[in-house]
């Protein structure tokens, strides 16, 4: 719940000055770091000693909204993808096992967040947000479409699923980027310019 | 009547023991077929990584290199489809097919794929067929040996399609507002080819039925390039 709230306020970023930027995003952070101090820390010392993937099932949903929060901070402080074993795996206690599937749905899920920022921004005559998610996100698309969508039994079923509302994210962005493109020449009616990503 | 005797019982015991012989060497195949076919699903997917490359950057030189990626990554695809003809015993290629069909159709998209961005042309399935190492689709032999089945071709076309339809859109936005035409030039022939077709109502129909809204984003961009004279 805190995590989708954490989400809601990082969308403000989109359109504000640089200084309400740097406000939100330490805000955020400071947040989290309460967040996992005070609802996960608990969880890891109560599975000490457990295997752990007899109860990842229960805080797993959780989890990967948790992740979704910290790579989207991520993204707007450093545009990097915050990577599992580096970034995600630290912040959170060490006894909590995160696994790669929970950290590759919570990415699923960041780039419908990502999407939604680049749509706000367009709409707030931002050009350049825009272009740069969709470069972020065209390469995270690529990746995730080398990774198996089906397996085990614990391999999480609506991973495919979450694969296709991705590529339609990743479209929209396209999309955007395109009447952008086509807004720019218009308006200064010069030879189209090569954009690289 | 005479009372059941015991050869009669032994003899419904040894039926059923061949049966399940059989059928034990049945799943030994499936098991096989099916590992094999998961290791395609992987290897199939890279000539495509390959190539959606172009959607980021598509001048002349991103595009031939993209070209040079995908048909070296074809070749262990190209290689492992031999290995599954191998695999099944003969004249039980559609026994199994299920199993491998989505890494053909992928397989057929990209070397349709490359031959559009090569030379505009459309990849026919004896051509797709030779390229990925299997016989093409009516070969005689009853459909036993290792071929490329027309419907996975046809389903590969599609996947093309809605390729291309996205290629459109980011072309102009690479800076490359010539490609939409080529791309528009091209699919108007494969729909046009795709009219004439009937279909079954099933997954390839299905498909089909997609292609109208890629056609539309394709005439879209067309059209949004043309009144702005970009090209």
């Amino acid at each position: 719940m805190e995590s989708k709230r954490l989400i809601f306020t990082l969308h403000r970023v989109a359109g504000a000055s640089d200084e309400e930027r740097l406000a939100v995003l330490t805000e955020v952070s400071q947040r989290l770091d309460k967040l996992i101090a005070s609802k996960l820390l608990p969880i890891s010392s109560e599975l000490t000693g457990q295997d752990p993937w007899e109860y990842r099932r229960a805080y797993s949903p959780g989890l990967q909204e948790l992740i979704e929060a910290m790579t989207f901070l991520e993204f707007l402080s450093t545009g990097r993808l915050l990577s599992l074993s580096g970034g995600v795996r630290d912040r959170l206690p060490s006894g909590l096992l995160v696994s790669q599937f929970d950290y590759l749905l919570g990415v699923c899920d960041l780039s419908g967040e990502l999407m939604r920022l680049a749509l706000n921004a367009a709409a707030k005559a931002d050009f350049d947000t825009p272009e740069r998610v969709l470069a972020f996100l065209q390469k995270l698309l690529g990746c995730c479409e080398t990774v198996p969508d089906r397996g085990p039994d614990w391999f999480p079923k609506d991973f495919a699923g979450k694969l296709e509302t991705m590529r339609q994210s990743v479209e929209k962005v396209e999309t955007v980027c395109y009447q952008q493109c086509l807004r720019c020449i218009e308006e200064s009616n010069i030879q189209l310019p090569v954009v690289t990503h | 009547a005479a009372p059941a005797t015991d050869s009669n019982a032994t003899g419904i015991e040894a039926e059923f023991q061949l049966y399940l012989n059989q059928l034990a060497a049945d799943l030994a195949t499936v098991e096989s077929v099916k590992a094999t076919a998961a290791e395609l699903t992987k290897l199939a997917q890279l000539p495509l990584q390959a190539l959606r490359c172009i959607h980021r950057s598509c001048d002349s030189n991103s595009i031939s290199k993209a070209i040079d990626e995908a048909r070296a990554a074809l070749q262990p695809s190209i290689d492992l489809l031999a290995k599954l003809g191998q695999q099944m015993p003969a004249g039980t290629y559609y026994k199994y097919h299920q199993l491998w069909r989505e890494p053909v159709q992928q397989l057929c998209m990209a070397v349709t794929f490359i031959s559009f961005l090569e030379s505009d042309r459309l990849l026919s399935l004896e051509d797709a067929a030779s390229q990925l190492g299997m016989a093409g689709d009516s070969d005689g032999g009853g459909g036993s040996t290792l071929h490329l089945d027309l419907e996975d071709y046809l389903f590969g076309l599609l996947l093309l399609a809605s390729e291309l339809a996205r290629l459109s859109v980011n072309a102009v936005t690479a800076g490359r507002p010539d490609l939409p035409r080529r791309v528009a030039d091209f699919s108007r022939h494969l729909e046009a080819g795709f009219r004439l077709l009937n279909f079954k109502n099933d997954a390839l129909r299905r498909r089909y039925d997609g292609l109208k809204y890629d056609m539309r984003k394709i005439e879209e961009v067309l059209y949004d390039v043309t009144v702005r004279k970009l090209e």
